[in-house]
């Protein structure tokens, strides 16, 4: 049966910005969570040492990555749309071959 | 001093590729698939869990689908199902397994796009035996630089499967069977030859039949192997069904706010001096990173593994065997995960101060006493057999994309090649110390975590086809349901 995939912005858009703005959230909830205190001071700095080298020492290690495949894929997703927007796929689990 | 540059290069990007970045663009793309689809997971359960009753279809696909789906599923439900949810319980705090949970949720969507991609980029003959399928067949629809991106994914696919899917899970059986044997009083060093030498014998008789045998194993096996845990769980959870309300209020209390507990030791634990032992306290932050890493390894949503072999299954439609994903999914994270992590904290364990598989142990041991080593011991000896079965084919189905459709070497003898090569793998893993093999795990680790990078390229390029199959299948389902 013939059906419609679309390679509209829509879709990109979404994945792009959920992916930021998820990043945006741990990379914040991180930040407030060095304020923490708790009742035993060493537990305390071992939480603050341990966010703050994995989160914010590697920071821009961090963006780079994710920022890599934000780009690898939207530039894929712009080029496989280049070939036009909407494109007719059938259903058939796989193509035949002789 | 080369080899030491590699080898710290090798760490640093497998902190990138299991760490916090990875997390984020996984649980991320995930999130938007999720949206893309309409929360179709949620939408669609009751579809999803019928579907699961499909009778197969010859003359589409090589396999029977339920047999895929058990292979696919012994290779999911691993020892992470177990160690791993102690460790993100032990990190994160109870709030790790909210996190963990919604995880699982947003991980179905992802899983079901790989899948139906899968499937619809096989190619296959008249008679429906598939002559190509797998992650690296749709990875190279990707424009230009597709090839590439298929060829490195079948690269780290294969670097990294002797190794996960194979040395480390051999010597987990191992570990199983001679700590079940310790337990018991029996010689450990014995137990793990015997068990080398037999895993060997039976994975030979297994993965040289090829896709077909090692479903036809895994129908029998993972179906028992997840009824025996969850039913050792569910008994759990009477037993201690006083404290439920208190462990889902202490799970979203960990999972929104910080949290803090007394310490109490393992052997202390229930007795009046329980709270001698100082203060665990766990950041939000830690329930979401320790949460989601754990929840996200557990189901490879993401990675790549699971279409290399459900793009071999009986078949009428791509979307299809995304609802199997999404099945499997469910029942790796949101089950099996579940009663790891609720029998931790049901039965206050998580106050103890242990680790992985240890600290699951310990919530069973409460329950079940001398049992528990058992129960334990054979459910770790069975994930860890049936995750070496099925990464075998994954291995085996990018090995060949590799060697055979990249650099044009002839199929039957690289294909025999793979398979001796897994066998003799087994026993050194099985006997030695894991101290001899951590260099060698971890780059397998890494490779393991890379595959990502590829495939989460072409899921995004090629969601598309995979949003618009999904959606005309559970239209139509829902048609002829109704």
């Amino acid at each position: 049966m013939g059906l419609t995939a679309r390679w509209d912005l829509a879709k990109l858009a979404t994945w792009l910005a959920v992916v930021v703005l998820f990043a945006i959230f741990i990379f914040f909830i991180a930040r407030i969570q060095l304020g923490v205190e708790f009742s035993d001071r060493e537990v305390t700095e071992s939480k603050r040492d341990r966010i703050s080298s994995e989160v914010f020492d590697n920071l821009i290690y961090h963006v780079a990555f994710i920022g890599l495949i934000l780009v690898l894929g939207a530039v894929g997703y712009v080029l496989f749309q280049g070939g036009g927007r909407e494109r007719s796929i059938t259903s058939e689990p796989g193509e035949l071959v002789s | 001093m080369v080899l030491d540059t590699l080898i710290d290069i090798m760490y640093f990007v497998n902190g990138l590729v299991w760490g916090l970045p990875a997390i984020i663009v996984l649980l991320g793309t995930g999130l938007a698939v999720t949206l893309l689809l309409g929360f179709m997971q949620i939408r669609y359960f009751g579809t999803i869990v019928r579907n699961m009753r499909w009778k197969g279809r010859k003359g589409g696909g090589e396999v029977h689908p339920f047999k895929i789906w058990a292979a696919v599923m012994g290779a999911t439900v691993g020892v992470g199902n177990i160690a791993g949810v102690g460790t993100a319980v032990a990190l994160g705090g109870p709030g790790a397994l909210f996190w963990m949970f919604l995880t699982g949720l947003f991980g179905m969507a992802l899983k079901a796009v790989e899948v139906t991609l899968g499937v619809k980029y096989r190619k296959m003959k008249a008679d429906g035996s598939v002559v190509e399928g797998g992650t690296p067949y749709y990875i190279r629809q990707v424009p230009f630089i597709g090839p590439i991106l298929a060829a490195l994914f079948a690269l780290f696919a294969f670097i990294a499967a002797p190794g996960i899917g194979n040395m480390v899970q051999s010597s987990n059986v191992a570990f199983g069977a001679s700590f079940v044997a310790e337990s018991y009083g029996f010689d450990p060093g014995i137990a793990r030859w015997l068990v080398g030498i037999v895993l060997t014998v039976f994975v030979a008789l297994v993965v040289l039949g090829g896709i077909r045998r090692i479903a036809e194993v895994a129908t029998y096996l993972v179906p028992f192997m997840a009824t025996w845990y969850i039913l050792a769980g569910l008994g759990l959870f009477i037993m201690f069904a006083g404290n439920f309300v208190d462990a889902i209020v202490t799970v979203l209390r960990g999972a929104v706010a910080p949290l803090e507990v007394a310490k109490t030791t393992a052997s202390m634990a229930g007795s009046p001096e329980a709270a001698a032992g100082g203060i665990l306290g766990w950041t939000t932050y830690e329930a979401i990173r320790y949460g989601v890493a754990r929840g996200l390894f557990s189901n490879e949503a993401g990675l790549g593994s699971a279409p290399n072999a459900y793009a071999y299954g009986e078949s009428d439609h791509p979307g299809r065997q995304g609802f199997y994903g999404m099945f499997e999914v469910f029942m790796d994270t949101l089950v099996i995960c579940m009663v790891t992590g609720l029998s931790i904290i049901l039965t206050g364990a998580y106050t103890t101060g242990l680790t992985g598989a240890p600290l699951a142990m310990e919530a069973f041991n409460r329950a079940y006493g001398p049992l528990a080593p058992l129960i334990i011991g054979v459910a770790l000896m069975l994930f860890a057999f049936t995750t070496l079965l099925t990464w075998a084919w994954y291995g085996e189905v990018n090995w060949i994309y590799f060697w055979c459709n990249v650099l044009k070497l002839p199929e039957t003898p690289m294909r025999w090649i793979w398979r001796v090569l897994w066998v003799i793998l087994i026993l050194p893993a099985a006997v030695l110390a894991r101290e001899y093999f951590t260099v060698i795990w971890d780059f397998a680790d890494t490779a393991n975590g890379l595959m990502m990078i590829p495939n989460l390229i072409a899921v995004v390029v090629l969601a598309p086809v995979a949003i618009a199959l999904l959606a005309d299948f559970a239209r139509r389902y829902r048609e002829l349901s109704s």
